[in-house]
């Protein structure tokens, strides 16, 4: 069944399908939806994405949009998302943050709005118009000003075969300090295709940890896009340790003076899986901090592609923009594809780039194993040694005990 | 013999390094190598460790009645083959404590002892580094991660003190050690120095020797040794350099 068909058959279950701005957006994506050769190979949304994500039957379980309150003892609030809905809110029943959660419907205009707008970033990736074509799901969170508050959100899908097409917002109004942890560990075989648009206005400072852990057949395309405010701060760290094909596109803008975006990313790939990692910062205004940087270690046949860029437009003087990427091929069928770009229009900036790719250092190996550690030992060291950078100063204990849990399981899996 | 090495070459990358290099030494003995740079010091260092790097051409490396040739890297390590190295590899996010601690549980493990716990091992090595003139707040950092030159070296000597080899490697280990730190490294190789286990020492410098006696002074030139005596040959070597060797 062609993806014209399927949308066809299905039309009438999607979110906003009585809006006629996106019936008209719809009606364009329609148009440019087939995959000739050389679209294949000059699109970047499509060159690196695992083609087998682009195979599936629509299928999605509609859940209630009510969400259910509970009391919660600790200070975080957890929050339970079910095939792209927020169905439990765990909180403390006292605590009186200033928070706003809702699911997102077909009457909420400004949604629409939202959405609609961000398209225009997003006018060549073939991931983003499946999610605007078949859009089911999502939700928003907004956060008032000078909250503070830590954000747990599961990410559950309760049938087989679901295909999830989800649109997020997050906003964080001013001088608000934000942590938001998400989890994906799906084990039901699904495709989930989920577009965050976020944003920070002056003086915010979002932490936003992901930690991707889906097993074989749960495909996730997870795409981003943050808008930062004068004085803001977004930090994007991605963990992914899953076994299913993942694509992980994000994007950040810095609007106003002094802000600044990291979008870090760590990835572990083994078997068949195709890992696509993209990340852009664009500087549009003076002051600006950015950087970009990907760790990935790859085995068996793996693939795995970064794509970074840093655009600096000419206002944005004084930037500091980094990017860096580092892969370690352990199997000599693995294969990793670095990609930076700059693209600086501005006379007065500090921007860096780095690219690695290889074995693994056999000096540091010699180093540790004269000690008397195995080789397996001397490479599980090595490889925790590798991510150190990108974890440090990561403010959750229980997120890296879980980056400790399960990077040694996924060394252990792969007899490293 | 505590270690043979007899008609050894190695070459890497089709440049021959070491060649038809013969050494003997017994156990607790003391043996210095000297020679210009570049005759093949630190390749034999690396190739008794077992860098991998090197294509072994011929010959043999028996240690305690073993053929280290048919040893890997650690299992070297395991049988008491310790490499001070020359430039020591900075490993950020590996703690020293419980990598050292697996180092030694590793090679206990190997000698059928008891493996050592925590508690007692912390308490072990904060007593050498405290000998060794290391700050106890260095215990909790990154395998030599921005350290000093001289506090590398240190630690080396910390890991040798910590492991008591039976055969030590020191490749260079004086070089870019100021006075205090060179005072602190010979006294912590003398404290380890006993009649069980024996010393290479590769050193430029006469002045190491004169801390460390040692027992024969080999001068190595274009991957053999051509002449081997007693501590006077270092001295001569001070005086008028290799040009008359």
């Amino acid at each position: 069944m062609s993806i014209q068909e399927i949308y066809n058959e299905s039309k009438n279950k999607f979110l906003f399908n009585d809006s006629k701005n996106f019936s008209v957006l719809r009606s364009n994506i329609l148009k440019n939806l087939d995959i000739t050769p050389k679209i294949k190979k000059n699109n970047e949304s499509l060159k690196y994405l695992d083609p087998q994500v682009l195979n599936f039957l629509y299928k999605y379980t509609e859940l209630s949009n009510d969400i259910l309150y509970l009391d919660y003892e600790m200070d975080i609030m957890n929050i339970d998302s079910v095939n792209g809905k927020i169905s439990t809110i765990h909180k403390k029943t006292n605590n009186k943050i200033d928070i706003n959660i809702r699911n997102i419907n077909s009457s909420n205009k400004l949604a629409e709005e939202i959405f609609l707008n961000f398209q225009d970033y997003f006018e060549d990736d073939y991931i983003l118009n499946l999610n605007s074509l078949m859009l089911n799901s999502g939700y928003e969170i907004n956060i008032g000003e000078k909250q503070e508050v830590t954000i747990f959100i599961s990410n559950n899908i309760t049938d087989q075969a679901l295909t999830l097409f989800q649109k997020n917002i997050i906003s964080c109004s001013k001088n608000s300090k934000v942590t938001i942890i998400e989890e994906f560990a799906t084990n039901k075989k699904s495709n989930s295709n989920i577009a965050n648009f976020i944003s920070l206005e002056e003086g915010v400072e979002l932490t936003h940890l992901i930690f991707q852990r889906n097993s074989l057949t749960a495909s996730l395309q997870s795409t981003s896009y943050t808008n930062c405010k004068k004085n803001s701060l977004y930090k994007q760290l991605i963990i992914n340790i899953s076994n299913a094909s993942i694509r992980n596109h994000h994007y950040a803008n810095l609007v106003g003076e002094n802000a600044s975006a990291n979008l870090d990313g760590i990835f572990f790939a083994g078997n068949d899986q195709v890992i696509d990692n993209k990340t852009q910062v664009n500087h549009n205004f003076p002051n600006c901090k950015s950087s970009q940087r990907y760790k990935g270690v790859l085995t068996d046949q793996s693939q795995a592609s970064y794509l970074s860029k840093t655009f600096v437009d000419k206002l944005a003087q004084k930037t500091e923009a980094y990017q860096l990427s580092k892969g370690i091929l352990l199997s000599d069928n693995s294969y990793f594809h670095s990609k930076p770009e700059l693209k600086i229009f501005a006379d007065d900036v500090k921007c860096s780039h780095g690219s690695t790719i290889g074995p693994m250092d056999r000096d540091l190996l010699f180093y540790l194993r004269s000690r008397g550690l195995n080789k397996k030992d001397s490479t599980s060291l090595l490889i925790k040694s590798f991510f150190h950078d990108m974890m440090f100063g990561v403010p959750n204990k229980i997120f890296l005990e879980q980056f400790n849990y399960y990077s040694n399981k996924w060394l252990e899996m792969n007899n490293i | 013999m505590f270690l043979s090495i007899k008609n050894l070459s190695v070459s890497i990358e089709d440049k021959l390094i070491l060649n038809d290099f013969s050494l003997e030494m017994n156990k607790g003995e003391v043996h210095a190598i000297m020679g210009p740079n570049g005759c093949g010091k630190s390749t034999l260092s690396n190739v008794i460790a077992g860098n991998e790097e090197y294509t072994i051409l011929k010959g043999e490396i028996v240690f305690k009645d073993q053929n280290l040739l048919d040893l890997n890297i650690e299992e070297r390590a395991q049988l008491g083959v310790f490499l001070a190295f020359q430039y020591p590899i900075e490993i950020p996010g590996v703690n020293i404590t419980p990598f050292l601690k697996a180092s030694l549980n590793a090679k206990l493990k190997k000698e059928g002892k008891e493996e050592v716990d925590a508690l007692s091992f912390a308490k072990e090595l904060k007593q050498v580094a405290t000998d060794l003139g290391i700050k106890s707040e260095m215990l909790s950092r990154s395998v030599n991660e921005g350290f000093s030159g001289g506090e590398k070296k240190r630690y080396e000597i910390l890991q040798m003190s910590i492991l008591k080899p039976s055969l030590a490697i020191l490749d260079e280990t004086d070089s870019g050690l100021d006075v205090d730190a060179f005072q602190t490294v010979t006294q912590g190789i003398n404290k380890i120095k006993n009649d069980n286990n024996s010393f290479l020492i590769i050193t430029h410098y006469q002045k190491l020797l004169d801390h460390i006696t040692p027992d024969f002074v080999h001068i190595m030139k274009d991957g053999k040794i051509i002449k081997s005596g007693d501590y006077s040959i270092a001295k001569l070597i001070e005086e008028s350099g290799y040009k008359n060797f």
